[in-house]
């Protein structure tokens, strides 16, 4: 990560639960930005748009299970590490799908407080998708600011087709975005 | 006096640690959406006297950009509580972002 402050994804209902893995992260990294999710529409809107360094996740959530969260995190964010908070992860099938399906770890909420440990060998492990992923976020800024700055310029010049330069730049830009 | 206190990467964990709703505009000087942005927020600014509102050079605070994953100018932040409670980017209503606020103080 160039940035030292963690982006961290809850999905997790109960708020009680909530506040103890926020309070054990930042036991991990005291500087931390957190978005949560209570259902699968929370968690589908905010989930790219967010783009965490982690997803801690429970397993049984109202309208979605965590497997079908895992799912949509490889779909959706590539390597990002995805990690199990759940009290009843405790079947060995369950366990298997969830590491077949990349988790990254699980952790039983009863063992809660090992989540830093937990946290500190997840983010060593992917430390080079981490960095892949800052390089190509990087990239598509610089593209994004580039177009950004190409049209603000053409938009107070005067010449035959400037208008529709500026509509074909503004598509890209934001079909890139 | 503005409403608006600027900030840069320094104090991302300020902003972070910072108890109540933090609003944060980063924009542009080149971009006109982040200049009308500003004129809204600083209208919005005195009705809502529990909020800080902050504002960020986009391109002097690479942190802030890719911390809350803002690839251009202009965008809105809702921090609270160090939970990342709303995120608009682009040209946005002064409604809209009054919405957003009230939604964000809950």
């Amino acid at each position: 990560m160039n940035t030292e402050i963690f982006k961290v994804f809850l999905l997790e209902d109960m708020a009680l639960d909530m506040e103890l893995n926020k309070r054990q992260v930042r036991k991990y990294r005291p500087e931390v930005l957190f978005a949560v999710a209570r259902n699968r529409r929370e968690f589908e809107e905010k989930l790219v748009d967010f783009q965490p360094d982690i997803v801690l996740s429970d397993y049984n959530l109202p309208d979605m299970n965590g497997l079908e969260a895992l799912l949509y995190v490889r779909e959706h964010l590539d390597g990002t590490p995805f990690v199990f908070i759940t009290g009843v992860l405790n079947d060995e099938e369950k366990v298997a799908d969830t590491i077949l399906n990349g988790a990254s770890g699980y952790l039983l909420k009863e063992n809660l407080h090992n989540l830093p440990e937990l946290l500190t060998a997840v983010v060593a492990k992917n430390a080079a998708v981490m960095r892949r992923r800052e390089q190509d976020w990087e990239r598509r800024k610089n593209n994004q600011l580039l177009l950004q700055k190409s049209i603000a310029t053409l938009r107070t010049a005067d010449f035959a087709g400037s208008g529709e330069v500026v509509a074909a730049l503004r598509k890209i830009a934001d079909n890139q975005s | 006096m503005s409403k608006i206190r600027t900030i840069d990467d320094r104090q991302i964990g300020a902003v972070l640690t910072n108890g109540g709703l933090s609003v944060l505009l980063m924009a542009a000087p080149w971009d006109g959406n982040g200049i009308i942005l500003r004129g809204i927020i600083e209208s919005l600014a005195p009705a809502f006297r529990t909020v800080t509102f902050l504002e960020a050079d986009y391109e002097s605070c690479p942190r802030m950009a890719r911390l809350f994953n803002l690839l251009a100018p202009p965008g809105i932040l809702f921090v609270k509580d160090g939970e990342m409670v709303g995120r608009v980017s682009g040209p946005v209503s002064a409604g809209r972002i009054n919405e957003l606020i009230r939604a964000a103080i809950g």
